[in-house]
């Protein structure tokens, strides 16, 4: 059933034009930046970009919209059923309310990977279209080789992923809330940028999953300038606090679906 | 008609202070029609959304085919009904064809059965059109092919003629009377039409601030009269409360 009615989310995205719309801004964003950034002339020797920085760079910024893209298409999943009314349609059906929850976020998850994986290959062909994907040289010393440098690209990516689940569950809680999509797309986006401006004021931001979402990008960076890194604590806390988060926004939008009347 | 397809006991809806439906019983034998009739904020809806599961009760149980249904979270005695709440809500973009598709998966039924049953309708030369550029009338009849996708022993259906003009309304009749006599299929049907009720229904239920007022079998001489009747007395004390105000 959750693979059936996973397929359907699918078709009915495919169906609006939305979607199309916010995947085009947010490679239309990465793309300009990274080609600003690679053909920009470097001031000093510091200045002069890397390959797997560059890559680093667009792909920070790639997903920092598309991490917006998500809350979008993630706060209306659940808000656009109640204010069509189908979702009076839907569960008359024979099928139980948490299958109907657990296949919107399976949907969700697919799509943020889907959104990782292009990020990261136009970044790829952006990067091997203009400073190439060499060693990682400084005055003419090899820093890291090509192979070192393909690892830390991978193991961003995957970091990267895990810190996109709490992003979708969190997206699909807000909808849950909202019979308006306007209203939950909205509440959705001022609630991440708060969590996020809020976390770094407060001093808890490396406990929300907003803060970590570019670390392993960060973390590429670092090892592109040639700076020394290790695999801290920190990013354990992080993979923890995403889990963590990811487990509770799951759990607490079934319950908040199983006791929902659907009155309205 | 004796064994009861539908069964409602002592249902009782709370919303904070206000009381939607006190103490509500009735019930729906095999092949048999009944029309649910009140006013608007009667206890219609709250009915018909308690029945599906939409809503949970304060109080009381419904009984399908002698099975509690209240609260039950599989949604497997859901395969016995086929409801329409409100209005047919469907996917705007998608096309009525995808739509119904959609749900027959869900029930477990082929394409095929989405295709005829759009022929039974009379959507087949239509059903590429997307669903928010039907009419009135369209969106009727396909929620109709919807509640028949998984050949149901009960249909549950929310004034299916609202909006619709006299030709369509006449031609959702003839859907409802080729169902529910043909296939021997149980129906609770909401309505404001009370010429609909007397067509369609063997007996009339009359809700008044979410209570029983009225159980009328309309096989009876001037059954529709009495229900007329009822809600002439409604009216007029309406009208008196409005006076005194």
């Amino acid at each position: 059933m959750i693979r059936e009615l996973t397929r359907q989310e699918f078709r009915k995205l495919s169906a609006q034009r939305y979607p199309y719309l916010l995947l085009a801004m947010v490679l239309i964003a990465q793309i300009a930046h990274m080609l600003a950034a690679a053909l920009a002339a470097p001031e000093t020797t510091l200045d002069v970009l890397t390959g797997p920085q560059l890559w680093a760079k667009g792909a920070g910024t790639g997903l920092r919209f598309g991490v917006y893209g998500l809350l979008v298409v993630g706060a209306m999943g659940f808000s656009q059923e109640f204010a069509q009314g189908t979702v009076k349609t839907i569960l008359v059906l024979p099928l139980r309310r948490w299958e109907w929850v657990a296949a919107k976020l399976v949907f969700l998850v697919l799509l943020a990977l889907g959104l990782l994986l292009a990020v990261v290959m136009v970044g790829v062909l952006i990067v091997a279209l203009t400073l190439g994907w060499g060693d990682v040289v400084r005055e003419e010393v090899v820093l890291y080789g090509r192979g070192e440098v393909w690892l830390q690209v991978l193991a961003a990516t995957a970091l990267t992923a895990v810190f996109l689940l709490p992003v979708c569950a969190f997206a699909q809680l807000i909808g849950l809330y909202f019979s308006s999509s306007g209203a939950a797309v909205g509440s959705a986006l001022l609630l991440g940028i708060s969590l996020e401006a809020a976390g770094a004021l407060g001093g808890f931001g490396k406990y929300i999953f907003m803060y970590h979402l570019h670390r392993p990008i960060g973390i590429v960076e670092k090892l592109g300038r040639g700076l020394p890194f290790r695999w801290d604590a920190l990013l354990y806390w992080g993979l923890g606090a995403c889990l963590l988060s990811f487990a509770i926004f799951c759990v607490w939008q079934v319950l908040r679906m199983e006791r929902m009347d659907i009155a309205g | 008609m004796s064994e009861a397809v539908l069964r409602v006991e002592g249902l009782t809806k709370r919303y904070g202070r206000f009381t939607a439906l006190r103490d509500l019983s009735f019930s729906v034998a095999k092949g048999e029609v009944v029309g649910l009739l009140g006013q608007n904020g009667a206890g219609k809806s709250t009915t018909i959304k308690i029945i599906c599961n939409l809503v949970r009760p304060t109080a009381g149980e419904v009984y399908l085919e002698g099975q509690p249904v209240t609260g039950q979270r599989s949604g497997e005695h859901r395969r016995k009904m086929g409801v329409i709440v409100e209005a047919p809500r469907f996917y705007p973009l998608l096309s009525g064809r995808a739509n119904l598709e959609l749900l027959a998966r869900i029930y477990g039924a082929g394409d095929g059965r989405a295709a005829a049953l759009l022929e039974q309708v009379g959507l087949s030369e239509r059903q590429e059109e997307r669903f928010g550029r039907y009419s009135m009338g369209m969106k009727q009849r396909l929620g109709l092919a919807a509640v028949l996708l998984n050949e149901p022993s009960l249909v549950v259906l929310d004034e299916p003629t609202t909006g619709l003009d006299p030709v369509a309304q006449l031609q959702i009749h003839d859907l409802i009377l080729k169902l529910t006599r043909e296939h021997q299929v149980s129906a609770l049907m909401c309505s404001h039409i009370l010429s609909e009720v007397e067509t369609l229904c063997h007996r009339a239920l009359v809700l008044h601030r979410g209570e029983l007022l009225l159980e009328q079998s309309l096989r009876e001489k001037d059954g529709i009269a009495e229900v007329a009747k009822v809600f002439k007395g409604i009216a007029d004390e309406l009208q008196k409360q409005g006076d005194l105000q």
